[in-house]
């Protein structure tokens, strides 16, 4: 082993910049990533010195920093060209044309995917769903978002030109209640005066004069549930936290890794409406007595981070933070960071292998202590709950049947449209509404189609039918049709659209972003992502939806996570609506 | 342990066992005796529960739970061996062996293999994979001890637990994500800490394998014997590994490899590797033996009864001015003969202190200073070691004429100096398993038997006393010391 | 012993040794004879000179090995020997071979009673001087010896069955050449039969001598010709089924007095039944797969190369060609003639090459401390050899070989016998009863 004089390393303005990550959050540890990140900034990959510094100076194992480092794909071991392209092949992107797009670049940058050109100044890589799906087929630069990857703007990157941030398509007419949308149409939202203006952060002031147990009793009344994919309700989550007797050091975490292929949502919130994050933030800070609120924001929201970051120091100069730290960090490119135990992992400045709970984060979180994990959406939604009541939000939506089973899910949904529809973007509706109206809010189908098959809830979420529209938007009503409604991102298929390619698409996406903790998860999905493409090679066989049904009841409900889960519910889901597509390429299944 | 474990009732696999609240359903098997598939879960190394395979059904649970995070209570009903056990057992099973290359003519672990064995008692299904494997690194050098294969690894995660949490050298590491994810060892480092080949022992597969028994002999032909190492005084519980049925295998040696045995009061799960791979017990046991009863001048090979005769004659009346010069080596059973036998001969002065050659290493998991495994049994037998400085003091002052070295090797003690010494008394008798350099400055030599080779016991730094059991036959003539010592005695009365 | 004769001179008995080297002595035996004059007054058989310890070897070696050592027992009808091992265990762990197997076991069998009784009849026509007859039966044995070395590859040392089934299928063109062959024999059996059945010399050494009774026979644990001979019907193949003996049509032929003579024709009658067994066999045999199309042949070691490569996504659609050592170990083949149960048979060769399942399960059926584990208990099964019930005792410890092997040999009984039928005959007379007891020194020795 050497070691380099520091000197050669880094220099002694970069050695300041890195030892401050030691002290930005709670726990040294904590600011791995971050440090990391600049790293892969300045050298454009990380060396093996790099690794060496960085053990010292977080005061661990060179293994732990290695494993880190090779986790993310957002740090590479190569140098990356000092423009480092990205385009998305997500669903959405991928049927509008990204496969087209990654040629393109391949053929003028003359370098294979993942390769930099040899002066150093451009690399690109195919990359999992970017949360630009509204702007398919999406790319970026440097973690920044630039747009759709047309001929000009792929010109315009390629000459080192950046271009404006992309605005997203927000409804405004459609509904007939907007709650985090409403104030959309205010181009200057993001900055702190128009927002007060507005009356932003009259809800936080009305919250620190509430006491604790009236604000978790209108958050409970509210039935606002988690708005991330899982749709737990929010005050229960709340309500297992302990006393702040027992346990005094506590945290609030923000998942703003949004990175399910179709779900844009929390990208827009947080670029146009970031104080209502903070405000929402803040609240739940006060709720629980947490004195630190984290925004881990995904490392493909470069500008969105700054944008937030920039509202953040607003509040923090404004004084309306009070004796909460706020602070912003950036994920690395994991999907699985999405998953609030596994986020966590990834605070601590570990690889992201979700936990096995029970102890549950609102017990044991972050560093040990309690921590209360919620979504942008979610968090935006508390501020409106504060100031109107839970009552009033608990109206908007739906009621609970409990004969039934049937579970309430209080206010509006924001909603990703993307795919075959005339406009994409963010629909924002009531809870319960029909998804056909959502659709229709979008414009409908592209060139007047026939509608396929719709997946409502983001790629994890299994596909409904034509005939399934009708559905209303809730958590429990897309139970009923064997899906749920996840985070949200609804992407639309037409007729012309090979269902086969969608779901290897989604199985494909899932393969890249298995964490590889457990065997069937890591196993089984490039297994089922192998089956696949031998179908669409025209190699089927017989047996082949026997042995997807199969592996996918042996996946699901066996592993540690949920996106082992989806593994294998995803393909049975597309088995089970759309059975023809499969045995259409199949031949006769032989006695 | 939490102070109170409070004693309950679970019902496994339609029987009635104690376990204690909160104790995990795999060890609830485990003590008592049913064995539940599985790969991540160690009873040292903890229990992430990542393999999936050690599913269990559970009454009223509406899916197989991982028994490795189980925690139980009074009255739980669990089976490991109904059809959705097996059934989840299995798929977990087929999911480890998608991408498991077809190494089993070439890999050591044929015949110890978690997946071999798991697949003949539960698997036994036809494999549905049409599909090319994921193919990663193979025959790497991790260490000087330890072969790597990246492709054989199930990423149960045990080894890098115990670099991280028992061996505390995190020279190896998880790298890379998903299916493409792979075990290598820590760049910058080797895996070469003092425990390297405990990660052999803890891997279930193929994956770690030892370098020193790589394709020497497959494992179904060696018998197993329990035993003690002798490398230091800590005396961790192995077992012996010999083959003697087919010398054509491992090179005609006898011993194929040591294991640790587990014993909670010594070693653990563990032993270190200058213990595992001691050349003297395993590569070099057989070699530089002594074998024939050796009278050196003038030079002729003796029976026992005429070298002991011989000796007894010249030892008579000599007491006084005779030393032995011995080594924690020798058994307890050796010093009790001896003991008898210094009596008797009126032998008064003893050299076996471990300074300056047979001391080393020493840390807070397994390794002693003292490299020999029974300086305790000399102490609780009465003896009382001197310098080595008094010796070759003694020797060239001519106090002392006869030196009897058993085990003890003094070309190491006094390096060039020791032929000189040696000449100075009138008569070296040179009794050990092996030559080394003594073989030629002794006046006889007999032949003792290794510790393979007889039964005994150590007491290790401790006190503990351990008994240690014969694997091997001895070589040539060779006699344990206790029986050569007992035999000298009786001549001489 | 002294008796006056009736000419008053004192008789003296004398003891005679007659083996173990002697030309009708045939297998290694001894027979020591007091003899007053020609006449015999007792005799003793002393065996054990081919006694090899088959049943402690049995006890080292794992299951399918011992199938060998069987070959070694009655040589003259191994493939009996094979079969009945090989269903005492299969009845000891539970499982039943697949039909074909089973028919291809039902085949081999009576073609190794065929020779048995060929040998029989034609070394005892020879010792009393038939020396046309024996050649024309050793020549109808040379086809037979022939069908069988088609099929399993050797003439005697035959090893063909395994647990779970047999070790490889009809060659091409079997059936064919079978019914000529049985043309031939049946030829050969006419001349004989119309040498020897009315033949003076021959009825008068055989009628009549080496009578024993049906009792006797019961008392001594007599079976096969030489207890049919006194009358009694008993055939393990009709009294205890085993593999598919009652779906075909034979007789059983029975004698009336129990002498050499009946004995003789007995052999000569189940000859005629044994190939219409075969016959109807060839009738009632289910197809094999390899009379369906076969996929894409690739050579084993390309097989093998690309598993090892990791390689493995198109070996699903190929069968592997293997050496001619090897056939019928393919996918196509394997499935008629052995059960498909990975805990007691290796897979097909497709599957040791072509996936890890595959291969571990080779692995794990061949290597010492695993192999095919028969569940604890014990099991005697019985089958009809050449010579009578041969019996097959395990006991199973669980392990991957035998606790206990313990061979019922079918002709230790007569052999015991001799010392009652002896005695006041002739010693011209041991000679035919020797040779109709059909001792296999094999078989009587282990």
């Amino acid at each position: 082993m050497t070691t380099q004089a520091k000197e050669t390393i880094f220099t002694l303005e970069q050695e300041r910049a890195l030892a401050k990550w030691t002290t930005y959050y709670p726990y040294p540890i904590m600011g791995l990533l971050e440090a990391m990140r600049q790293v892969q900034e300045w050298h454009l990959c990380i060396r093996p010195d790099d690794e060496e510094y960085l053990a010292r100076l977080f005061k661990t194992e060179r293994n732990h920093v290695h494993n880190v480092a090779t986790f993310f794909p957002s740090f590479t071991e190569k140098p990356a060209g000092r423009k480092r392209l990205g385009v998305c092949h997500g669903l959405s992107c991928a049927m509008a044309g990204a496969g087209k797009a990654c040629d393109s670049l391949k053929e003028r940058l003359k370098v294979s995917e993942g390769e930099t050109t040899p002066d150093g100044e451009f690399s690109w890589e195919e990359l999992e769903c970017i949360g630009a799906c509204d702007q398919a087929p999406a790319f970026q630069v440097n973690d920044v978002l630039q747009g759709p990857a047309t001929a000009e703007n792929l010109d315009a990157a390629l000459r080192g030109q950046p271009l404006p941030r992309p605005q997203a398509r927000v409804d405004l007419a459609s509904a007939t209640t907007r709650v985090l949308t409403q104030h959309f149409a205010e181009p200057k939202l993001h900055e702190l005066a128009t927002y007060r203006s507005l009356g932003g952060y009259e809800a936080l002031a009305k919250a620190r004069k509430m006491k604790l147990e009236d604000l978790a009793a209108e958050v409970k009344k509210s039935n606002l549930r988690g708005l991330g994919g899982a749709g737990f309700p929010t005050g229960m989550k709340w309500g297992t936290v302990p006393p702040v007797e027992k346990a005094p050091e506590r945290f609030v975490v923000c998942n703003y890794d949004e990175s399910e292929p179709g779900c844009f949502k929390d990208r827009v919130l947080g670029e146009r409406a970031p104080h209502q994050l903070i405000e929402g933030l803040l609240i739940a800070c006060h709720a629980i007595s947490a004195k630190w609120g984290f925004i881990f924001i995904r490392g493909e929201y470069a500008a969105q981070a700054k944008i937030v970051q920039a509202a953040i120091d607003e509040a923090e100069q404004a004084g309306l933070c009070g004796d909460v730290k706020v602070r912003l960090m950036r994920g690395a490119g994991a999907y699985i960071c999405g998953l609030d135990t596994a986020l966590l992992e990834t605070m601590e400045g570990k690889r992201a292998w979700p936990r096995q709970p029970p102890p549950f984060p609102t017990v044991v979180g972050l560093m040990g202590k309690p921590t209360v994990v919620n979504n942008v959406e979610t968090l935006s939604m508390l501020p409106h709950i504060v100031k109107n009541g839970g009552d009033w939000f608990a109206k908007l939506g739906v009621e609970g049947n409990p004969e039934k089973r049937f579970n309430p899910s209080g206010g509006t949904g924001v909603y990703s449209v993307s795919g075959d529809v005339e406009k994409p973007g963010i629909y924002e509706f009531q809870m319960g509404t029909p998804l056909r109206r959502i659709i229709e809010a979008a414009g409908g189908i592209k060139g007047g189609r026939m509608l396929k098959c719709v997946i409502p809830g983001g790629t994890s979420t299994p596909p409904l039918t034509a005939a399934e529209v009708e559905v209303p938007m809730d958590f429990d009503s897309l139970r009923g049709v064997g899906s749920f409604l996840g985070a949200g991102g609804i992407i639309v298929l037409d007729e012309t659209r090979d269902l086969i390619e969608a779901a290897h698409n989604i199985e494909r996406f899932l393969t890249h972003e298995s964490c590889g903790q457990c065997t069937p998860c890591r196993e089984g999905s490039e297994w089922t992502t192998r089956i696949l493409e031998r179908i669409l090679r025209g190699g089927g066989v017989a047996t082949d939806m026997t042995n997807l049904q199969r592996i996918g009841e042996n996946i699901a409900g066996r592993v540690i996570c949920a996106l082992g889960d989806t593994v294998g519910m995803v393909v049975r889901g597309f088995m089970k609506k759309f059975p023809e597509e499969f045995k259409r390429r199949l031949p006769e299944a032989k006695s | 342990m939490s102070p109170e474990k409070k004693p309950c009732k679970v019902n496994f696999n339609g029987k009635e066992l104690p376990a204690y609240e909160g104790q995990l359903a795999i060890e609830v098997a485990r003590d008592n005796g049913i064995d539940v598939p599985h790969y991540c879960y160690h009873p040292a190394l903890g229990n992430p529960g990542n393999c999936r395979m050690c599913v269990v059904e559970v009454q009223g649970a509406p899916k197989p739970m991982v028994s490795c995070r189980l925690p139980v209570n009074e009255g739980m009903v669990i089976r490991s061996d109904s059809e959705v056990a097996r059934r989840a057992q299995t798929s977990s099973l087929e999911f480890h062996l998608v991408n498991h290359p077809l190494d089993c003519p070439v890999c050591d672990q044929s015949g110890e293999c978690g997946l071999q064995d798991y697949y003949m008692k539960n698997g036994r299904y036809e494999s549905q994979v049409r599909k090319d494997k994921v193919h990663k690194r193979k025959r790497i050098q991790a260490g000087p001890h330890v072969m790597l294969d990246q492709e054989r690894c199930v990423m149960c995660t045990r080894c890098t637990r115990f670099v991280d949490n028992v061996s505390k050298s995190h020279d190896l590491g998880v790298f890379q994500r998903g299916h493409k994810q792979f075990i290598d060892v820590t760049p910058g480092k080797t895996l070469d800490n003092p425990y390297s080949g405990n990660v052999v022992d803890v891997c279930p597969v193929g994956a770690l394998t030892d370098r020193d028994f790589r394709f020497k002999v497959r494992v179904w032909y060696l018998d197993k014997t329990d035993s003690v190492c002798p490398g230091c005084a800590r005396g961790c519980n192995i077992s012996v590994h010999t083959n003697t049925k087919r010398p054509w295998h491992n090179g005609g040696k006898r011993v194929g490899r040591l294991k640790p045995r587990y014993n909670p009061d010594v070693n653990g799960y563990w032993m270190c590797d200058e213990g595992r791979y001691g050349y003297e017990s395993v590569a070099g046991l057989d070699l530089d033996r002594l074998g024939r009863v050796m009278r050196l001048s003038p030079r002729q090979e003796l029976s026992w009864d005429a070298a002991l005769g011989e000796l007894a004659g010249k030892l008579k009346a000599r007491g006084a001015q005779t030393a032995v010069a011995a080594s924690g080596m020798l058994s307890n059973e050796d010093w009790a003969a001896l003991k008898k036998l210094s009596s008797a001969a009126g032998i008064s002065r003893f050299f076996f202190a471990a300074e300056p050659d047979q001391v080393g290493e020493q840390d807070e998991l397994l390794r002693r200073r003292e490299k020999v495994p029974n300086l305790k049994g000399a102490e609780a037998a009465g003896f009382k070691s001197e310098g080595f400085d008094a010796l070759s003091r003694d020797l060239e002052a001519g106090k002392l004429r006869v030196l009897y070295v058993v085990e003890r090797d003094l070309t190491r003690v006094w390096g060039d100096r020791a032929k000189a010494l040696l000449s100075k008394a009138e008569l070296v008798i040179f009794q050990g398993p092996r030559k080394t350099g003594m073989a030629d400055l002794a006046h006889y030599r007999l032949p003792a038997t290794a510790y393979v080779e007889e039964d005994g016991h150590f007491t290790n730094f401790e006190g503990k006393v351990q008994r240690y059991f014969q694997a091997l036959k001895p070589l040539g003539a060779a006699r344990p010391d206790w029986r050569i010592f007992d035999d000298l005695r009786e001549r001489l009365s | 012993m002294s008796e006056t004769t009736e000419t008053g001179r004192r008789r003296k008995s004398y003891l005679l040794n007659m083996g173990p080297q002697h030309p009708a002595m045939h297998g290694v035996i001894r027979l020591v004879l007091e003899l007053e004059g020609e006449r015999i007054l007792k005799s003793d058989a002393e065996i054990g000179y081919l006694h090899r310890a088959f049943e402690k070897h049995a006890e080292t070696e794992p299951w399918n090995n011992v199938v060998p050592w069987t070959d070694r027992l009655n040589y003259v009808s191994p493939l009996i020997n094979n079969a009945g091992f090989c269903l005492a265990v299969e009845k000891l762990a539970g499982i039943v071979v697949p039909e074909r197997g089973q028919y291809l076991r039902m085949i081999t069998s009576e073609l190794s009673r065929v020779t048995d009784h060929l040998t029989c009849i034609g070394a005892s026509a020879m010792e009393l001087g038939a020396f046309t007859v024996f050649l024309y039966l050793i020549k109808a044995r040379e086809y037979i010896y022939q069908l069988v070395d088609n099929i399993t590859g050797a003439r005697i040392t035959t090893s063909y069955t395994r647990v779970g089934g047999v070790k490889g299928d009809l060659p091409e063109g079997f059936a064919e050449r079978t019914r000529e062959v049985f043309q031939k024999v049946r030829q050969a059996i006419k001349d004989s039969d119309l040498l020897l059945t009315k033949n003076r010399i021959f009825m008068d050494r055989m009628e009549g001598t080496g009578v024993i009774s049906k009792e006797e026979a019961a008392a001594y644990g007599i079976t096969g010709p030489f207890l049919r001979s006194t009358g009694v019907p008993y055939d393990v193949r009709r009294a205890h089924p085993y593999l598919l003996y009652d779906r075909v049509d034979f007789e059983v032929p029975v004698g009336t007095t129990g002498d050499n003579f009946d004995r003789y024709l007995c052999r000569m009658a189940e000859l005629e039944q044994s190939m219409r067994i075969v016959e109807q066999c060839f009738d009632q045999i289910p197809a094999g797969k390899h009379s369906l199309e076969v996929s894409e042949m690739k050579d084993a070691f390309v097989f093998q190369d690309m598993g090892k490569g990791g390689q493995t996504a198109l070996l699903k659609k190929y069968m592997a060609k293997v050496d001619q050592t090897l056939a019928e170990s393919g996918r196509n083949y394997r499935p008629d003639i052995l059960l498909q149960n990975p805990s007691f048979v290796m897979p097909a060769k497709e599957d040791t090459y072509g996936n890890i399942e595959g291969l571990m399960n080779h692995f794990e059926t061949v290597m010492w401390t695993w192999g095919i584990k028969i569940p604890p208990g014990e099991v005697y099964s019985a089958v009809e050899g050449g010579n009578g019930e041969l019996g097959f005792h395990i006991v199973s410890s669980g392990d991957d070989r035998p606790y206990r092997v313990r061979c019922r040999p079918p002709c230790l009984n007569p052999m015991a016998a001799l010392e009652k039928i002896l005695p006041g005959s002739y010693v011209a007379d041991i000679v035919p009863t020797f040779g109709s007891v059909n001792m296999i020194a094999g078989e009587l020795d282990r």
